[in-house]
């Protein structure tokens, strides 16, 4: 059995919002997981929920064979650092790491021996007499983690803790905490909203939507292999272009003004007729003037990006945006794209599920 | 050699602008203040025809006076009892509304009711209240064989001004004990819960600290309102008896200056005051605040 086991878990809450509508998930020892999903998506009651600070409404939540979701927080071995760090102003940061361990009884020299070695760890050693108004955004970070880690709880719990940080500082403390999951082992589970955070950190992916779970998977398989148009369109960035299609026998997709486009054969994953989407992704698809496959494209924008360019238009009157290594101003609008067949997604029009493998 | 200094020439406006407060304090603090410091020294005739300058004879009258001794003990006494206990039950009160999770509003609104009760019209319900012919307490009182008669016997009477004072005073600190609870961060008390799993203790090493500041001042402003503003509620309910055992500080000033007339007394009485409440506060500041972590 897993580390955290979440099964049929809902939340209902008294006005009737339904924020966690029946998840499941296993997470495995040591694993990384990041819930990753637009605001109001569910993600962050998931993650109170594990923690014990939202009761849920049906379910169950086990972590390491106990079943916990009756359990108050304190007795759930786990930690969690908070947005905003949620440090006790009033106490040193020595007082704020060691905090949790004298009300679990611990002796004052486990204690100096734990919280020296997180600070030494997290490099606090010079700030330990410190209060959290002295110190600057990293550091109270830093500070946050180091609570959090010299408890070794079984479960790390981060409520988007990057989000208060500049973006150098953000990209840093990211490298950071993988960094010290890494060594400590412990599993994790982290909210974000921000996919590159998301992508980057994540062992697994879980990305949520209207309070329930739309795919799980590595990031590789995420990107890769969205199973719903909402994933497709949700990592990436820009997002996936989605074209409203109709299939003509079975490797043939019709776009809405009459333009027909070869597919590989889909076989029977589809049929003759069925509205589609198809979806590509801006890096994988090029301009040409030959070739098979050729899609019109009408050029509006293009965006600068110093290793990439972003060229935004239309096709089929659905607005398309490429990102391509070169492009150079042409006189023309109008051009051919080409793309890799291996790389199309196709979705169903009706329930937004994928059809092709 | 002398350093020339830069001059900067300054607008008389900004003076301009504060003149109005600082009239208001000179009509009103300073120049009372000096003329009570002034009076003090003076013995005068009850009619103010005419004074004469008897130098600390009014302060040596006031100390050797057994009844001025009491009336101090027991303003001193009286005081830190109303304090502690209007701190006390505001704090539980506040916290244990602020725990409630349907109707707090409701409660936080009935606890609040009281404070627009003035002192005096609370002082005058709370002599119904207590009256020992048509009040409801004393009547619980006497079934419990508590024979509770306020205008003889100076414990009832002491305990009713307590209870009378503390009962008026609970609003305004439950408010600020409210406001400062609200104040305290949900990931704080949220990160406090996955620390610690006892309620008290947590209460103990998180909360309180947290309302540190909160306290502090509400301990000044307790204080204050025990010595200054219990007068209308005394005069309303025991003005002073039995035989002045119920008299503050502030009581006996008024006494002594407009029923006795006696202006030097009472001056002297006043500056005493204004002393002890000077050396209060400069210990409160001194030695509390430097405990609480803003």
């Amino acid at each position: 059995m897993g580390a955290l086991k979440l099964d049929n878990v809902v939340k209902t809450y008294a006005n009737g919002h339904q924020a966690m509508k029946g998840i499941s998930l296993d997470i495995n020892e040591g694993e990384f997981l990041v819930l990753v999903g637009p605001s109001g998506c569910g993600k962050s009651t998931t993650l109170r929920s594990i923690a014990g600070l939202e009761s849920i409404t049906s379910g169950e939540i086990h972590i390491a064979d106990e079943r916990v979701d009756e359990l108050p927080p304190a007795k759930r071995d786990i930690a969690m650092v908070f947005q905003n760090y949620a440090l006790y102003p009033h106490m040193t940061v020595y007082n704020n790491m060691a905090y949790g361990l004298k009300n679990r009884g611990y002796s004052a020299a486990d204690i100096a021996e734990k919280v020296n070695a997180a600070a030494k760890m997290l490099e606090l050693t010079d700030y330990l007499q410190r209060k959290p108004g002295q110190l600057s955004g990293g550091q109270r970070q830093r500070v946050a983690m180091g609570r959090a880690m010299v408890r070794q709880p079984k479960l790390f719990l981060f409520d988007e803790p990057l989000s208060n940080l500049d973006a150098s500082l953000r990209l840093q403390m990211r490298l950071e905490i993988k960094r010290l999951q890494r060594s400590l082992g412990t599993t994790s589970v982290f909210v974000t909203h921000d996919q590159v955070e998301a992508m980057t950190l994540a062992d697994r992916l879980v990305i949520m939507n209207k309070g329930e779970i739309e795919q799980v998977g590595t990031p590789k398989e995420v990107y890769h292999k969205p199973q719903t148009t909402f994933v497709a369109k949700f990592l990436g960035s820009p997002a996936m272009n989605l074209l409203p299609a109709t299939l003509v026998g079975k490797n043939q997709l019709k776009l809405d003004d009459g333009q027909l486009i070869a597919i590989p054969d889909q076989e029977d994953a589809v049929q003759d007729g069925q509205r589609l989407y198809l979806g590509l992704r801006p890096e994988n698809v090029s301009l040409t003037n030959e070739g098979n496959g050729l899609i019109n494209f009408v050029a509006k924008v293009s965006e600068e990006l110093g290793a990439t360019q972003l060229l935004h238009g239309e096709v089929a009157n659905t607005p398309f945006s490429l990102n391509l290594s070169q492009f150079d101003q042409h006189e023309t609008e109008h051009f051919s794209l080409t793309f890799d067949p291996q790389q199309i997604h196709l979705f169903d029009y009706e329930t937004g599920e994928r059809v092709n493998a | 050699m002398a350093t020339k200094r830069v001059q900067f020439s300054h607008s008389p406006i900004p003076y301009l602008f504060i003149v109005p407060q600082l009239a208001i304090i000179a009509v009103f603090f300073f120049w009372p203040a000096l003329q009570a410091l002034y009076l003090s020294f003076m013995l005068e005739d009850p009619w103010g025809l005419s004074s004469q300058f008897v130098g600390f004879e009014n302060y040596v009258e006031l100390f050797s006076s057994s009844e001025y001794l009491s009336t101090f003990a027991f303003t001193l006494l009286y005081s830190s009892i109303v304090t502690v206990f209007s701190l006390g039950v505001a704090l539980v009160l506040a916290v244990k509304a602020n725990a409630i999770l349907r109707g707090q509003s409701t409660y936080q609104l009935l606890l609040t009711w009281v404070y627009a009760i003035a002192p005096a019209a609370a002082g005058i319900m709370a002599y119904f209240i207590f009256n020992r012919n048509i009040g409801v307490v004393p009547e619980f009182l006497n079934s419990f064989g508590w024979d509770f008669r306020p205008d003889t016997n100076s414990f009832d009477a002491t305990a009713m001004v307590i209870l009378v004072s503390v009962w008026k005073q609970v609003p305004v600190n439950f408010v600020f004990f409210l406001a400062g609870l609200n104040s305290i961060s949900k990931s704080v008390r949220e990160a406090a819960q996955m620390d610690c799993e006892s309620d008290s203790r947590r209460f103990w090493t998180i909360t309180f600290p947290l309302l540190a500041p909160t306290a502090f001042f509400l301990l000044v402003i307790n204080i204050t309102y025990a010595f200054f503003e219990t007068f209308g509620l005394i005069d309303t309910l025991t003005q002073g008896r039995p035989g002045g055992s119920t008299t503050t500080l502030v009581y006996k000033v008024y006494q002594d200056g407009f029923i006795g007339a006696d202006l030097g007394l009472s001056s002297a009485q006043s500056v005493v005051l204004m002393l002890l409440v000077l050396l209060l506060t400069f210990v409160q500041f001194k030695f509390i605040e430097r405990k609480v972590h803003y």
